[in-house]
């Protein structure tokens, strides 16, 4: 079986593969996490199906066992979330000449990982752009890269929820949700702003802790990215120029 | 239905509402969202985040700061903060935390 869709069905799986290195372990940590926090195992298993978000499954976990009200957690959830508003943005041009009912399912399976590969199949491989007058084959790469991901994500769910059922309490797993925050953490903390803006967040987080319902941490969250974006804009980062530019736009 | 089921039904929609919010309502919502100035805000969003989910988990315990700087978790924090500077994997950094965790209990 061979034709220009399947060729790049196959092209998505295979460049996805790497990719799942990282999220494997990632999705077998959750499910096991999920089930100690206290959650059903059926709830933490249909999570990797409706949320499909791998930290803010963890957050809605540990903020479950926490006890927090459901507003609450999915005010916190989607500030974490907001990030795949840039993902959309930035594969919607590729993807405006789709029907329906591709675009529905591919913006579903558009995860860090799986816009990682797509995108990379866009832009950078030397091809005019898609559009209505250009038709390709590139979205059945990008829905080969999603299913890869949404499988595996699933499945090693299913594992991790399996052996987390089996784990003693003793060993202080609760303790390893803090921990893979903090391996989550260390990659964005790439220039000074972005310290900045985990500083304040860290700070804010402790001195808010008090607040009923676990706003604490939601308000923490909004005062790191202020922070972080007035110290860019204020101390250097951002060129008198280039802000004039943004007024523009 | 209870909370769980609601709060999960909630962050789908609302993330896929996101992964949608481009590709369906095309040009106007791509240049609301992706805005200079809203981009350099999302960019904010993962450190933020992280931190302030991380930092409670360390310092705090029954909400109260700690008082003992030999805490198991304190020190597991750190040990787990520097193999993730210089692994940058989760799953040694996973493994050094839980490790130095129970070291310290054992041995302090």
């Amino acid at each position: 079986m061979s034709s220009p869709r399947w060729n790049e069905f196959l092209l998505g799986v295979r460049r996805e593969l790497p990719m799942l290195l990282g999220a494997a372990p990632f999705g077998m940590i959750y499910g096991a996490l999920a089930v100690n926090a206290g959650m059903s195992p059926l709830a933490a298993q249909l999570s990797s199906c409706i949320v499909f978000a791998g930290s803010a499954q963890l957050v809605i976990a540990q903020m479950l066992g926490a006890s927090a009200a459901p507003l609450v957690i999915a005010l916190t959830a989607m500030v974490l979330n907001v990030r795949h508003v840039l993902y959309s943005a930035s594969i919607a041009p590729h993807t405006a000449h789709l029907p329906r009912r591709w675009r529905a399912p591919l913006a579903y399976l558009l995860t860090d990982e799986a816009y990682a590969v797509a995108i990379s199949r866009y832009i950078g491989s030397g091809e005019a752009p898609t559009d209505a007058r250009n038709p390709d084959f590139r979205h059945w790469h990008f829905l080969g890269a999603g299913l890869t991901l949404w499988t595996c994500w699933n499945v090693f769910t299913l594992v991790g929820v399996l052996f987390g059922a089996r784990l003693s309490p003793e060993w202080g797993l609760d303790f390893a949700i803090p921990l893979t925050f903090i391996a989550l953490l260390v990659p964005s903390l790439g220039d000074g702003a972005s310290r900045i803006a985990a500083l304040a967040g860290a700070i804010a987080s402790v001195v808010l802790f008090v607040m009923p319902l676990k706003l604490g941490l939601f308000c923490a969250m909004l005062i790191g990215i202020a922070a972080g974006a007035a110290w860019e804009a204020y101390a250097g980062g951002v060129k008198p120029a280039q802000r004039a530019e943004e007024k523009r736009a | 239905m209870n909370g769980t089921w609601l709060t999960l039904f909630a962050v789908g929609a609302v993330t896929f509402a996101y992964r949608l919010s481009c590709i369906e309502f095309g040009a106007s919502a791509r240049s609301l969202m992706s805005h200079p100035r809203f981009g350099r805000l999302l960019r904010f969003v993962p450190p933020a985040a992280f931190a302030a989910l991380v930092a409670p988990a360390i310092v705090l315990r029954d909400g109260a700061l700690l008082s003992n700087p030999l805490d198991p978790r304190l020190i597991a924090g750190l040990v787990a903060l520097g193999a993730a500077l210089l692994s940058r994997s989760v799953l040694v950094t996973l493994a050094s935390g839980m490790l130095a965790l129970h070291a310290v209990r054992m041995f302090f």
